[in-house]
């Protein structure tokens, strides 16, 4: 059941990363689409009536799969990292062609291209 | 129907049959979750460390530990190095009105005892590094909220913290490599297991977890200073 | 043990580069030496037979983190080194922040991991971590070009990753595990179930935005051509090379040989066709890039032992000369004021003698002149491949290589006025070298008795008609121009055509199972 509404957020994620043109709905998107592989990945290990996988003395009941846990764990640092830097390159962007339309930056970057091209080092 | 109205219809359509297919796909194929028991028939007395998760991505996968708190690392110094040089705007020093400092600083300092606390118990009670740390960065967003960014960096150096936070870096590196010094593997267990449930047990997962609350309040912290001196106010 | 310290060591040097600033010079120099000595032990274990797998943490297989030193990790561990000398060498005397090397050691320290590890939590951990070093050092300038191109970059590398991980996600729901050779006998138990079609598909098609195949790494002419020289070519030369390991590494588990051949023909033709129209070089660089992994991809695809030594082969060579181009092809960019065709020729007099030489060594390369690189490789890969059709496609290519790289010769035969700094010549002719003396160096890698197969008369004739007739060619459709669909490389289409892809690469394994 998680499954399909982590593969329904997943797609709603990709529709607003294509149709939005805003680059900081984008960016959500972005987050939608990673939140939605997490959740996925979760929803494997659960099973029914299990509780956390921490062993408590004297208690023997079913335990969800501590193996997902652990790799979501480091995918949320790893997505949140890549947030904060796509945000942070966002930022420049918009300083420099003070818009966020996606669309409107690359007719401008389209149009600086005529003119001299710095080289680079 | 106009072009725009075609490429909305044509997007969803595409994405609608991806979500579809895979969906489809996954159900039919009858996941059965009874085949993963692996990780839960020894874990507990391999690791020594009572939280299971605690003991897999602190033990066995200790490696994508150290690659995430790697990418973290290259997160915050990314982030640095970009709105380091950008011109920030110089706006004046707002705090805001008593009751909400009185207010944090009582909550402040509750914060950084829970951090510590989830740092401390992670391998026993759920929690973990990476939790500690941002709760901690937390803690220190509300008193930066309350008394103003300027008063906050007058406090803790930026400097100081970049030094710390490559000194921790080192120091978690260094830890993993020293099993190499001994003959074995690096990566793998050097201080004693231990029985579960008592706080020292679970080996290094102890070390581990504080050394990564560490690094990830400094790091969180660094990245909100970053953002909010570039913007001049919070 | 020396499997896991390389890339352990590599990412100390690099936080001792940021610690210690002024060191920086001393660091690089002693981490390529101990880095050496690791290599070799390596290859000494290889060699005798007992290839090193170290499980990390000590767990049981399986359990723990993998790793394991065979020959398609060692080669690809080999090319990591060698590119990272020529650019830390190329790099020398620039005035770049700390921050820059940091950035480099861990794109090296994380392909050392990649070449080696057979577990896809920890391969996505790395080409993550990868994707952000390379994104950042691409924009490294600031220059808001590079900005948007990085950014497109990470939009496509994360939406891959996140189907990358969906995959993990089915692969975890049936097996249990995440290690690649305990999933090979689990697949070959029940070879056509439905999750394995769905999960390799998902696999295949987010390794396969990083790989540089045509419809899924649309990001790659921007970035690859905007970035600094140095870093493009490290890029183009090496960390495009991360996804094709992990495709070898899928391909040893998953039914996915007819996959990479078709995915190679497309992205080989679509690539030669788009560099055709290209007039600014680093442009064409880069769809050169986008082309030469399709030979790669079908030499693998072809699933012969030729097939799979031509591909790895020649992922060396490619690396070895597209590393040289870029390098080369950045310094005269530089010197001339502009990397467009005009102006290169404008002032060609101004590339100084020693990149000039490196370039043309460099050309010559991909062209396929024998006996340099290009040539052995392919001559290898050709042999084995199993069908006409295969063999005609990448004869078109070949053809469509010299084609595209004959509107470089004005560049290449000028006087020059200026000499190249001391530390760059090095780079070059350490990159040279390796073009050169390719083939002695390749029988390490390849037995003798294929490659003298490979040097029959039939391939020195083949290749020396494929330069004669893309020349020709070359000289009937200078004038023209065409026009090819550009709205697929923006940002709002590429996520789109990812799609389009994996539904792609779903037919095709179900066709090739």
């Amino acid at each position: 059941m998680a499954a399909i509404i982590a593969f329904v957020l997943f797609g709603i994620g990709v529709v607003a990363l294509v149709l939005r043109r805003d680059l900081v709905i984008k960016l959500l998107a972005l987050g939608l689409i990673n939140a939605a592989s997490i959740l996925f990945l979760v929803s494997i290990g659960d099973r029914p009536g299990a509780r956390a996988p921490i062993q408590l003395p004297g208690d023997l009941g079913i335990v969800a799969d501590p193996l997902p846990q652990a790799l979501v764990l480091s995918a949320i640092v790893v997505n949140f990292a890549i947030l904060a830097l796509a945000l942070v390159f966002v930022m420049i962007l918009v300083e420099r062609y003070h818009t966020t339309d996606s669309i409107r930056i690359e007719q401008e970057m389209a149009r600086e291209a005529d003119d001299q091209e710095t080289p680079c080092l | 129907m106009t072009r725009d109205r075609l490429r909305i219809i044509f997007a969803v359509g595409i994405i609608a049959a991806f979500v579809g297919l895979i969906g489809i796909t996954y159900i039919c194929s009858s996941p059965d979750p009874a085949d993963s028991e692996r990780y839960l028939a020894r874990a507990v007395e391999e690791t020594g460390a009572s939280n299971r998760v605690a003991g897999i991505y602190l033990n066995y996968r200790l490696l994508d530990t150290l690659l995430e708190v790697l990418v973290f690392s290259v997160a915050v110094l990314g982030v640095r190095h970009y709105l380091q040089q950008s011109e920030g705007m110089k706006l004046p020093n707002l705090s805001e009105s008593e009751v909400v400092q009185t207010a944090v600083n009582f909550l402040a300092p509750l914060a950084l005892l829970l951090c510590t606390f989830f740092a401390v118990f992670g391998h026993i009670s759920p929690g973990g590094g990476f939790a500690a740390g941002v709760i901690a960065a937390s803690g220190l967003l509300y008193v930066a909220i309350a008394h103003g960014i300027q008063a906050m960096n007058a406090q803790l150096n930026p400097v100081r913290l970049a030094l710390m936070e490559k000194v921790i870096l080192l120091v978690l590196l260094a830890f993993v490599l020293a099993p190499a010094v001994a003959g074995r593997i690096p990566l793998t267990e050097l201080l004693p297991t231990g029985t579960p449930g008592k706080l020292l047990s679970g080996g290094s997962i102890l070390v581990y977890n504080i050394l990564i609350a560490m690094k990830v309040f400094v790091g969180a912290w660094a990245v909100i200073a970053a953002f909010a001196q570039h913007r001049g106010e919070l | 043990m020396p499997l896991i310290l390389l890339p352990l060591l590599r990412f100390v040097f690099a936080t001792l580069t940021i610690s210690f600033a002024r060191a920086r010079k001393l660091f690089t120099i002693l981490s390529h030496i101990i880095d050496a000595a690791l290599l070799s032990q390596l290859a000494l274990m290889l060699v005798r037979g007992t290839p090193e797998m170290v499980s990390v943490g000590g767990a049981p297989a399986g359990i723990g983190i993998s790793l394991i030193g065979d020959q398609v990790g060692l080669t690809f561990a080999v090319l990591a080194w060698v590119l990272s000398a020529a650019v830390s060498a190329y790099t020398w005397q620039d005035k770049l922040r700390p921050y820059f090397f940091l950035l480099l050691n861990l794109l090296i320290g994380s392909c050392y991991a990649l070449s080696f590890t057979t577990d896809l939590f920890n391969a996505y951990l790395l080409f993550e971590l990868s994707t952000l070093a390379s994104f950042l050092l691409v924009g490294y300038q600031r220059q808001p070009r590079q900005i948007w191109a990085s950014l497109h970059y990470l939009v496509l590398s994360s939406l891959g990753m996140s189907i990358f991980l969906l995959g993990i996600g089915v692969v975890y729901a049936h097996c249990g595990c995440l290690d690649l050779t305990v999933l090979k006998t689990i697949v070959k138990a029940s070879p056509g179930e439905s999750w394995v079609l769905l999960a390799g598909a998902l696999l295949v098609a987010g390794i396969a935005v990083k790989a540089g195949v045509f419809v899924f790494s649309l990001w790659l002419p921007a970035a690859h051509a905007r970035a600094m020289p140095a870093v493009s070519a490290l890029l183009s030369g090496l960390v495009i090379k991360m996804g094709v390991v992990g495709l070898f590494r899928l391909g040893d588990v998953f039914p996915i040989d007819l996959t990479l051949i078709v995915l190679g023909a497309i992205t080989g033709i679509l690539g030669i066709v788009y560099a055709l129209n290209s007039y600014d070089i680093k442009r064409l660089l880069a769809f050169h890039t986008l082309s030469q992994i399709g030979y790669i991809l079908i030499g693998f695809g072809a699933a012969t032992e030729a097939g799979r030594l031509g591909a790895l082969s020649y992922e060396v060579a490619h690396g070895l000369f597209k590393a040289l181009l870029f390098l080369t092809i950045g310094e005269a960019a530089a010197r001339a004021g502009g990397s467009d065709l005009k102006t290169l020729i404008e002032n060609k007099h101004k590339i100084p003698r020693g990149t000039r030489i490196a370039l043309i060594i460099a050309v010559l390369g991909i062209i396929g002149l024998p006996p340099l690189a290009g040539f052995d490789a392919k001559a290898i890969l050709e042999d084995g491949l199993p069908t006409m059709f295969l063999h005609l496609i990448v004869l078109l290519m070949s053809v469509g290589t010299v084609v595209s790289f004959a509107k470089l010769a004005p560049v290449l035969f000028a006087s020059s006025t200026h000499r190249a700094s001391r530390s760059r010549v090095l780079s070059y002719a350490w990159l040279g070298g390796g073009i050169i003396l390719f083939w002695p160096l390749s029988l390490l890698l390849v037995s003798p008795a294929i490659t003298l197969h490979a040097y029959s008369g039939l391939h020195i004739i083949e290749a020396l008609v494929v330069i004669a007739v893309g020349g020709a060619l070359y000289f009937l459709i200078r004038k023209r121009r065409f026009r090819l669909p550009s709205e697929i490389f923006r940002l709002e289409t590429s996520p789109l055509i990812i799609l389009i892809g994996f539904f792609l690469i779903y037919a095709l394994m179900i066709l090739g199972q």
